[in-house]
Protein backbone atom coordinates (compact mmCIF):
# COMPACT_ATOMS: atom_id res chain seq x y z
CA UNK A 1 0.00 0.00 0.00
CA UNK A 2 2.43 2.25 0.85
CA UNK A 3 4.91 1.78 -2.24
CA UNK A 4 1.57 2.20 -4.45
CA UNK A 5 1.24 5.83 -2.72
CA UNK A 6 5.17 6.36 -3.71
CA UNK A 7 4.45 5.62 -6.88
CA UNK A 8 1.86 7.77 -7.40
CA UNK A 9 3.33 10.58 -5.97
CA UNK A 10 6.04 9.83 -8.20
CA UNK A 11 3.85 9.81 -11.18
CA UNK A 12 2.20 12.87 -10.54
CA UNK A 13 5.35 15.03 -10.06
CA UNK A 14 6.41 13.75 -13.06
CA UNK A 15 3.53 14.45 -14.51
CA UNK A 16 3.40 17.96 -13.66
CA UNK A 17 6.56 18.69 -14.69
CA UNK A 18 6.10 17.50 -18.16
CA UNK A 19 3.42 19.81 -18.14
CA UNK A 20 5.48 22.93 -16.58
CA UNK A 21 8.27 22.56 -19.17
CA UNK A 22 6.06 23.48 -22.19
CA UNK A 23 6.76 27.00 -23.09
CA UNK A 24 4.47 29.17 -25.79
CA UNK A 25 6.73 31.21 -28.04
CA UNK A 26 6.52 35.29 -28.70
CA UNK A 27 5.69 34.15 -32.40
CA UNK A 28 2.88 31.81 -31.28
CA UNK A 29 1.22 33.81 -29.05
CA UNK A 30 1.08 36.97 -31.47
CA UNK A 31 -0.24 34.66 -34.15
CA UNK A 32 -3.04 33.69 -31.98
CA UNK A 33 -3.94 37.15 -31.29
CA UNK A 34 -3.51 38.66 -34.79
CA UNK A 35 -6.04 35.22 -35.96
CA UNK A 36 -8.46 36.43 -33.05
CA UNK A 37 -7.68 40.03 -34.83
CA UNK A 38 -9.09 38.76 -38.13
CA UNK A 39 -12.06 37.31 -36.87
CA UNK A 40 -13.16 40.49 -35.25
CA UNK A 41 -12.83 39.55 -31.89
CA UNK A 42 -11.03 42.56 -30.77
CA UNK A 43 -11.71 42.64 -27.09
CA UNK A 44 -10.00 38.57 -26.94
CA UNK A 45 -7.25 40.23 -28.91
CA UNK A 46 -6.38 42.55 -26.70
CA UNK A 47 -5.64 39.94 -23.74
CA UNK A 48 -3.75 37.95 -26.02
CA UNK A 49 -1.10 40.83 -26.99
CA UNK A 50 -1.40 42.06 -23.80
CA UNK A 51 -0.03 38.40 -22.51
CA UNK A 52 2.82 39.01 -24.99
CA UNK A 53 3.98 42.09 -23.73
CA UNK A 54 3.25 40.55 -19.81
CA UNK A 55 5.42 37.71 -20.67
CA UNK A 56 8.11 38.87 -22.90
CA UNK A 57 8.59 42.88 -22.36
CA UNK A 58 11.64 43.29 -23.62
CA UNK A 59 11.02 41.10 -26.87
CA UNK A 60 10.80 43.53 -30.05
CA UNK A 61 7.03 41.96 -30.76
CA UNK A 62 5.96 43.47 -27.77
CA UNK A 63 6.02 47.03 -29.14
CA UNK A 64 4.38 45.05 -31.93
CA UNK A 65 1.68 44.04 -29.52
CA UNK A 66 1.55 47.51 -28.05
CA UNK A 67 0.49 48.87 -31.48
CA UNK A 68 -2.04 45.87 -32.62
CA UNK A 69 -3.84 47.00 -29.03
CA UNK A 70 -4.30 50.28 -30.14
CA UNK A 71 -5.39 48.98 -33.18
CA UNK A 72 -8.24 46.76 -31.92
CA UNK A 73 -9.57 49.65 -30.18
CA UNK A 74 -9.60 51.59 -33.10
CA UNK A 75 -11.40 48.81 -34.81
CA UNK A 76 -13.29 47.98 -32.05
CA UNK A 77 -14.49 51.13 -31.62
CA UNK A 78 -13.02 52.41 -28.59
CA UNK A 79 -11.62 55.38 -29.67
CA UNK A 80 -11.07 57.44 -27.14
CA UNK A 81 -8.52 54.57 -25.89
CA UNK A 82 -7.02 53.87 -28.98
CA UNK A 83 -6.10 57.65 -29.12
CA UNK A 84 -4.40 57.21 -25.60
CA UNK A 85 -2.61 54.12 -27.27
CA UNK A 86 -1.43 55.34 -30.54
CA UNK A 87 -0.55 58.68 -28.67
CA UNK A 88 1.74 57.13 -25.75
CA UNK A 89 3.86 54.93 -28.70
CA UNK A 90 4.29 57.99 -30.64
CA UNK A 91 5.73 59.96 -28.28
CA UNK A 92 7.31 57.44 -26.68
CA UNK A 93 9.01 56.35 -29.77
CA UNK A 94 9.03 58.63 -32.56
CA UNK A 95 11.95 57.84 -34.40
CA UNK A 96 11.15 54.67 -34.77
CA UNK A 97 8.50 52.86 -37.65
CA UNK A 98 6.15 51.69 -35.14
CA UNK A 99 5.74 54.90 -33.77
CA UNK A 100 5.72 57.11 -36.72
CA UNK A 101 2.87 54.55 -37.59
CA UNK A 102 1.09 55.38 -33.93
CA UNK A 103 1.05 58.77 -35.06
CA UNK A 104 -0.15 58.01 -37.89
CA UNK A 105 -2.90 56.38 -36.70
CA UNK A 106 -3.58 58.36 -34.09
CA UNK A 107 -4.78 61.12 -37.29
CA UNK A 108 -6.76 58.02 -38.20
CA UNK A 109 -8.29 57.65 -34.46
CA UNK A 110 -9.60 61.38 -34.36
CA UNK A 111 -10.76 61.39 -37.86
CA UNK A 112 -12.64 58.45 -37.06
CA UNK A 113 -13.60 60.29 -33.91
CA UNK A 114 -15.35 63.14 -36.52
CA UNK A 115 -13.05 65.60 -34.98
CA UNK A 116 -11.80 66.42 -38.40
CA UNK A 117 -9.51 69.79 -37.89
CA UNK A 118 -7.92 67.86 -35.23
CA UNK A 119 -7.38 64.68 -37.42
CA UNK A 120 -6.11 67.54 -40.32
CA UNK A 121 -3.70 68.79 -38.14
CA UNK A 122 -1.79 65.31 -36.77
CA UNK A 123 -1.65 64.64 -40.43
CA UNK A 124 -0.16 67.93 -41.54
CA UNK A 125 2.10 67.31 -38.65
CA UNK A 126 3.25 64.25 -39.62
CA UNK A 127 4.04 65.55 -43.13
CA UNK A 128 6.35 68.07 -41.93
CA UNK A 129 7.49 65.28 -38.76
CA UNK A 130 8.10 62.88 -41.55
CA UNK A 131 8.89 64.55 -45.16
CA UNK A 132 10.19 61.09 -46.52
CA UNK A 133 7.81 58.59 -45.65
CA UNK A 134 5.90 56.20 -47.70
CA UNK A 135 2.88 57.56 -46.02
CA UNK A 136 2.38 61.10 -47.01
CA UNK A 137 0.62 60.80 -49.63
CA UNK A 138 -1.85 59.06 -47.32
CA UNK A 139 -1.77 61.91 -45.06
CA UNK A 140 -2.65 64.44 -47.63
CA UNK A 141 -5.40 62.51 -48.82
CA UNK A 142 -6.61 62.16 -45.14
CA UNK A 143 -6.14 66.07 -44.67
CA UNK A 144 -8.26 66.26 -47.81
CA UNK A 145 -11.00 64.37 -46.61
CA UNK A 146 -10.81 66.07 -43.49
CA UNK A 147 -11.54 69.41 -44.88
CA UNK A 148 -14.46 67.95 -47.11
CA UNK A 149 -15.99 66.25 -44.38
CA UNK A 150 -16.09 69.88 -42.92
CA UNK A 151 -17.46 71.20 -46.27
CA UNK A 152 -14.02 72.91 -46.99
CA UNK A 153 -14.54 71.44 -50.71
CA UNK A 154 -11.92 74.01 -51.95
CA UNK A 155 -9.39 73.19 -49.53
CA UNK A 156 -10.04 69.74 -50.09
CA UNK A 157 -9.63 69.69 -53.61
CA UNK A 158 -6.49 71.74 -52.95
CA UNK A 159 -5.09 69.08 -50.94
CA UNK A 160 -6.00 66.49 -53.16
CA UNK A 161 -4.41 68.16 -56.16
CA UNK A 162 -0.73 68.22 -53.94
CA UNK A 163 0.13 64.90 -54.70
CA UNK A 164 2.80 64.20 -57.35
CA UNK A 165 2.08 62.49 -60.46
CA UNK A 166 4.74 59.62 -59.98
CA UNK A 167 2.43 59.00 -56.52
CA UNK A 168 0.37 55.18 -56.48
CA UNK A 169 -2.06 57.39 -54.95
CA UNK A 170 -2.31 59.99 -57.60
CA UNK A 171 -5.42 58.11 -60.08
CA UNK A 172 -7.86 58.47 -56.85
CA UNK A 173 -6.48 61.28 -55.43
CA UNK A 174 -7.20 63.16 -58.93
CA UNK A 175 -10.93 61.77 -58.57
CA UNK A 176 -11.58 63.19 -55.18
CA UNK A 177 -10.35 66.68 -56.67
CA UNK A 178 -13.17 65.88 -59.15
CA UNK A 179 -15.28 65.08 -56.91
CA UNK A 180 -14.74 68.07 -54.02
CA UNK A 181 -15.57 70.60 -57.13
CA UNK A 182 -19.32 68.74 -57.06
CA UNK A 183 -19.85 69.66 -53.27
CA UNK A 184 -21.72 72.85 -54.40
CA UNK A 185 -23.91 71.08 -56.26
CA UNK A 186 -25.42 68.68 -53.64
CA UNK A 187 -29.24 69.14 -53.00
CA UNK A 188 -30.35 70.98 -49.95
CA UNK A 189 -33.32 71.83 -48.68
CA UNK A 190 -33.54 75.51 -46.56
CA UNK A 191 -34.78 74.98 -43.43
CA UNK A 192 -36.02 78.94 -43.07
CA UNK A 193 -37.94 78.32 -46.14
CA UNK A 194 -39.84 75.24 -44.74
CA UNK A 195 -40.20 76.42 -41.80
CA UNK A 196 -41.78 79.52 -42.97
CA UNK A 197 -43.84 77.29 -45.18
CA UNK A 198 -45.26 75.57 -41.94
CA UNK A 199 -45.43 78.45 -40.21
CA UNK A 200 -48.28 79.60 -43.16
CA UNK A 201 -50.08 76.60 -43.51
CA UNK A 202 -49.35 73.83 -41.08
CA UNK A 203 -47.41 70.38 -43.14
CA UNK A 204 -46.77 72.77 -46.31
CA UNK A 205 -43.05 72.78 -45.46
CA UNK A 206 -42.90 68.88 -44.88
CA UNK A 207 -44.39 68.79 -48.00
CA UNK A 208 -41.87 71.09 -49.31
CA UNK A 209 -38.70 68.73 -47.62
CA UNK A 210 -40.21 65.80 -49.01
CA UNK A 211 -42.21 64.12 -46.17
CA UNK A 212 -45.59 63.98 -46.74
CA UNK A 213 -46.26 61.53 -44.19
CA UNK A 214 -45.36 64.03 -41.75
CA UNK A 215 -47.28 67.03 -43.57
CA UNK A 216 -50.53 64.93 -43.10
CA UNK A 217 -49.95 64.19 -39.94
CA UNK A 218 -48.78 67.86 -38.90
CA UNK A 219 -51.79 69.36 -41.25
CA UNK A 220 -54.51 67.07 -39.40
CA UNK A 221 -53.39 67.72 -35.98
CA UNK A 222 -53.20 71.09 -36.42
CA UNK A 223 -56.42 71.38 -38.28
CA UNK A 224 -58.22 69.50 -35.65
CA UNK A 225 -57.02 71.64 -32.42
CA UNK A 226 -57.94 74.90 -34.20
CA UNK A 227 -61.26 74.02 -35.11
CA UNK A 228 -61.92 72.70 -31.83
CA UNK A 229 -60.77 76.02 -30.09
CA UNK A 230 -62.61 77.97 -32.36
CA UNK A 231 -65.15 75.84 -31.58
CA UNK A 232 -64.96 76.30 -27.67
CA UNK A 233 -64.55 79.84 -27.48
CA UNK A 234 -67.51 80.33 -30.32
CA UNK A 235 -69.27 78.69 -27.76
CA UNK A 236 -68.03 80.40 -24.64
CA UNK A 237 -66.14 77.18 -23.36
CA UNK A 238 -63.35 79.47 -22.22
CA UNK A 239 -61.48 77.00 -20.00
CA UNK A 240 -61.79 74.46 -22.41
CA UNK A 241 -60.63 76.57 -25.43
CA UNK A 242 -57.67 77.67 -23.04
CA UNK A 243 -56.97 74.46 -22.62
CA UNK A 244 -57.28 73.28 -26.56
CA UNK A 245 -55.20 76.54 -27.09
CA UNK A 246 -52.44 74.98 -25.08
CA UNK A 247 -52.54 71.99 -26.50
CA UNK A 248 -52.28 73.57 -30.39
CA UNK A 249 -49.68 76.36 -29.52
CA UNK A 250 -47.83 72.72 -28.46
CA UNK A 251 -48.81 70.98 -31.65
CA UNK A 252 -48.06 74.18 -34.12
CA UNK A 253 -44.86 75.06 -32.79
CA UNK A 254 -43.67 71.42 -33.42
CA UNK A 255 -45.04 71.45 -36.30
CA UNK A 256 -42.32 74.28 -37.25
CA UNK A 257 -39.74 72.78 -35.57
CA UNK A 258 -40.43 69.72 -37.40
CA UNK A 259 -40.12 71.44 -40.75
CA UNK A 260 -36.84 72.82 -40.22
CA UNK A 261 -35.73 69.96 -38.15
CA UNK A 262 -36.71 68.31 -41.48
CA UNK A 263 -34.96 70.37 -43.77
CA UNK A 264 -31.68 70.31 -41.89
CA UNK A 265 -31.84 66.37 -41.68
CA UNK A 266 -32.23 65.67 -45.47
CA UNK A 267 -29.11 68.27 -45.86
CA UNK A 268 -26.84 65.93 -43.73
CA UNK A 269 -28.50 63.01 -45.27
CA UNK A 270 -27.62 64.19 -48.60
CA UNK A 271 -24.11 65.31 -48.22
CA UNK A 272 -23.65 62.28 -46.36
CA UNK A 273 -24.42 60.27 -49.13
CA UNK A 274 -22.34 62.06 -51.80
CA UNK A 275 -19.36 61.90 -49.41
CA UNK A 276 -20.14 57.51 -48.71
CA UNK A 277 -20.48 57.62 -52.31
CA UNK A 278 -17.34 59.69 -52.86
CA UNK A 279 -15.26 57.37 -50.42
CA UNK A 280 -16.47 53.91 -51.50
CA UNK A 281 -15.79 55.24 -55.16
CA UNK A 282 -11.97 56.44 -54.04
CA UNK A 283 -10.97 54.08 -51.38
CA UNK A 284 -7.97 54.26 -49.43
CA UNK A 285 -7.77 52.28 -46.06
CA UNK A 286 -4.99 51.28 -44.00
CA UNK A 287 -4.45 47.27 -43.74
CA UNK A 288 -2.36 44.53 -42.40
CA UNK A 289 -0.33 42.70 -45.37
CA UNK A 290 -0.48 39.31 -43.56
CA UNK A 291 3.08 39.13 -42.11
CA UNK A 292 3.25 41.52 -39.25
CA UNK A 293 3.32 44.94 -41.28
CA UNK A 294 0.45 47.01 -42.27
CA UNK A 295 0.13 48.83 -45.83
CA UNK A 296 -1.66 51.66 -47.81
CA UNK A 297 -4.13 50.36 -49.74
CA UNK A 298 -6.76 52.20 -52.49
CA UNK A 299 -9.74 50.70 -54.43
CA UNK A 300 -11.01 52.25 -57.26
CA UNK A 301 -14.58 51.27 -58.46
CA UNK A 302 -16.04 52.04 -61.91
CA UNK B 1 -23.92 50.17 14.95
CA UNK B 2 -26.50 48.80 12.26
CA UNK B 3 -26.67 52.19 10.65
CA UNK B 4 -22.82 52.10 10.23
CA UNK B 5 -22.79 48.67 8.93
CA UNK B 6 -25.87 49.85 6.27
CA UNK B 7 -23.59 52.53 5.25
CA UNK B 8 -20.40 50.69 5.11
CA UNK B 9 -22.12 48.41 2.96
CA UNK B 10 -23.99 50.68 1.15
CA UNK B 11 -20.70 52.45 -0.06
CA UNK B 12 -19.09 49.14 -0.65
CA UNK B 13 -21.64 48.58 -3.14
CA UNK B 14 -22.21 52.06 -4.77
CA UNK B 15 -18.58 52.39 -5.13
CA UNK B 16 -18.16 50.24 -7.72
CA UNK B 17 -20.51 51.00 -9.56
CA UNK B 18 -19.44 54.82 -9.86
CA UNK B 19 -16.34 53.75 -10.98
CA UNK B 20 -17.81 51.56 -13.60
CA UNK B 21 -19.99 52.62 -16.90
CA UNK B 22 -20.92 50.85 -20.11
CA UNK B 23 -19.12 53.08 -22.33
CA UNK B 24 -15.69 52.16 -20.88
CA UNK B 25 -15.52 48.67 -19.26
CA UNK B 26 -15.67 45.53 -21.47
CA UNK B 27 -16.74 42.87 -22.49
CA UNK B 28 -17.12 44.43 -25.99
CA UNK B 29 -17.79 43.49 -29.46
CA UNK B 30 -18.90 45.19 -32.84
CA UNK B 31 -18.93 41.72 -34.65
CA UNK B 32 -21.25 39.34 -34.57
CA UNK B 33 -19.38 36.57 -34.89
CA UNK B 34 -17.68 37.27 -32.00
CA UNK B 35 -20.15 38.01 -29.69
CA UNK B 36 -19.58 38.68 -26.19
CA UNK B 37 -21.90 40.43 -23.34
CA UNK B 38 -21.14 44.07 -24.77
CA UNK B 39 -22.41 44.18 -28.57
CA UNK B 40 -22.34 47.48 -30.35
CA UNK B 41 -25.64 47.86 -30.40
CA UNK B 42 -26.22 47.35 -27.02
CA UNK B 43 -23.89 49.99 -26.02
CA UNK B 44 -26.35 52.14 -27.96
CA UNK B 45 -29.11 51.46 -26.13
CA UNK B 46 -27.11 50.70 -22.44
CA UNK B 47 -28.34 53.58 -19.89
CA UNK B 48 -26.29 56.50 -19.54
CA UNK B 49 -24.14 57.31 -16.56
CA UNK B 50 -26.63 59.24 -14.05
CA UNK B 51 -24.00 61.59 -13.51
CA UNK B 52 -23.78 62.62 -17.08
CA UNK B 53 -27.18 63.69 -17.48
CA UNK B 54 -28.34 67.33 -17.41
CA UNK B 55 -29.90 68.42 -13.98
CA UNK B 56 -33.87 69.25 -14.78
CA UNK B 57 -34.41 73.12 -13.97
CA UNK B 58 -37.55 73.53 -11.28
CA UNK B 59 -39.79 74.85 -13.92
CA UNK B 60 -39.21 71.25 -15.70
CA UNK B 61 -39.72 69.00 -12.38
CA UNK B 62 -43.52 69.44 -13.01
CA UNK B 63 -43.54 67.67 -16.55
CA UNK B 64 -41.23 65.09 -15.14
CA UNK B 65 -43.05 64.42 -12.84
CA UNK B 66 -46.18 63.90 -15.00
CA UNK B 67 -43.98 61.97 -17.68
CA UNK B 68 -42.71 59.44 -14.92
CA UNK B 69 -47.00 59.43 -13.79
CA UNK B 70 -47.21 58.17 -18.05
CA UNK B 71 -43.99 55.55 -17.47
CA UNK B 72 -45.17 53.96 -14.37
CA UNK B 73 -49.18 54.39 -14.63
CA UNK B 74 -50.27 54.51 -18.21
CA UNK B 75 -47.22 53.25 -19.73
CA UNK B 76 -47.56 49.55 -18.82
CA UNK B 77 -51.12 49.45 -19.89
CA UNK B 78 -50.67 50.83 -23.72
CA UNK B 79 -47.04 50.02 -23.94
CA UNK B 80 -45.10 48.37 -27.41
CA UNK B 81 -47.20 50.43 -29.35
CA UNK B 82 -43.89 52.62 -30.12
CA UNK B 83 -41.42 51.51 -32.80
CA UNK B 84 -38.87 54.15 -31.76
CA UNK B 85 -35.78 53.70 -29.67
CA UNK B 86 -35.93 55.73 -26.93
CA UNK B 87 -39.64 55.83 -26.71
CA UNK B 88 -41.97 58.98 -27.28
CA UNK B 89 -41.97 58.88 -23.23
CA UNK B 90 -38.46 58.52 -22.49
CA UNK B 91 -37.79 61.37 -25.30
CA UNK B 92 -39.47 63.79 -23.88
CA UNK B 93 -37.86 63.05 -20.35
CA UNK B 94 -34.63 63.57 -22.26
CA UNK B 95 -34.77 66.64 -24.38
CA UNK B 96 -36.64 67.94 -21.55
CA UNK B 97 -33.92 67.66 -19.41
CA UNK B 98 -31.89 68.74 -21.79
CA UNK B 99 -33.34 71.93 -23.01
CA UNK B 100 -35.69 72.84 -20.96
CA UNK B 101 -39.39 72.09 -20.65
CA UNK B 102 -40.15 74.99 -23.72
CA UNK B 103 -37.81 73.59 -26.29
CA UNK B 104 -38.68 69.68 -24.54
CA UNK B 105 -42.27 70.06 -25.16
CA UNK B 106 -41.93 71.25 -28.66
CA UNK B 107 -39.64 68.84 -29.76
CA UNK B 108 -41.76 66.24 -28.23
CA UNK B 109 -44.77 67.45 -30.75
CA UNK B 110 -41.96 67.17 -33.36
CA UNK B 111 -41.23 63.31 -32.21
CA UNK B 112 -44.60 62.14 -32.52
CA UNK B 113 -45.49 63.90 -35.97
CA UNK B 114 -42.26 62.83 -37.42
CA UNK B 115 -42.86 59.10 -36.98
CA UNK B 116 -44.14 57.55 -40.18
CA UNK B 117 -41.51 58.79 -42.61
CA UNK B 118 -38.87 58.53 -39.68
CA UNK B 119 -39.67 54.82 -39.71
CA UNK B 120 -38.34 55.21 -44.00
CA UNK B 121 -34.55 56.60 -42.56
CA UNK B 122 -33.64 55.76 -38.65
CA UNK B 123 -31.81 53.04 -38.64
CA UNK B 124 -33.20 49.46 -37.03
CA UNK B 125 -31.80 48.39 -33.85
CA UNK B 126 -32.34 45.54 -31.46
CA UNK B 127 -33.36 47.08 -27.99
CA UNK B 128 -34.27 43.57 -25.49
CA UNK B 129 -36.12 41.27 -28.01
CA UNK B 130 -37.40 43.70 -30.66
CA UNK B 131 -36.20 45.61 -33.02
CA UNK B 132 -37.11 49.99 -33.28
CA UNK B 133 -36.21 52.58 -35.40
CA UNK B 134 -33.40 54.28 -33.72
CA UNK B 135 -34.43 58.38 -33.24
CA UNK B 136 -32.25 59.72 -29.97
CA UNK B 137 -32.33 63.28 -29.30
CA UNK B 138 -29.15 64.15 -30.57
CA UNK B 139 -30.54 62.73 -34.27
CA UNK B 140 -32.97 66.01 -33.38
CA UNK B 141 -31.09 68.87 -32.20
CA UNK B 142 -28.10 68.25 -34.24
CA UNK B 143 -28.11 71.53 -36.43
CA UNK B 144 -28.56 73.78 -32.43
CA UNK B 145 -24.36 73.17 -32.42
CA UNK B 146 -23.15 72.46 -35.95
CA UNK B 147 -23.91 76.13 -37.75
Amino acid sequence: MRNRFVLLLFLMLFCGRAVVAEEIPAQKMISFADSLFEKGDYYRAITEYERVIFFYPDHPLALTARFRIAHCYLKGDRLDQAIDRFRALSMELPQEEVGRRAYFMLGEAYYQKREYSRAADIFETYIETYPGDERIDAARIKIGWSHLRQGQWRQAAEEFQKLPPDSPLHAPAEGLAEGSEKYPGIPTKSPALAGGLSAVLPGAGQLYINRPGDAVVSFLLNGAFIWATVEAFHHDNNVTGGILLFFESGWYLGNIYNAVNGANKYNRRTEQQFLDGLQDKYRVSYLYDGHGGSMVAFTMRF
Amino acid sequence: MPIMFFLLVFLFLTAPAKAVSAETWGPWSVSDNAPVLMMKADRRTAPTDPASRPVPSVAATPFLWLLSFYQHVVGPVVSGRCNMHPTCSRYSVESIRKHGPVIGIVMTADRMMHELDEQDLAPLIKVGNRYRYSDPVENNDFWWYSQ
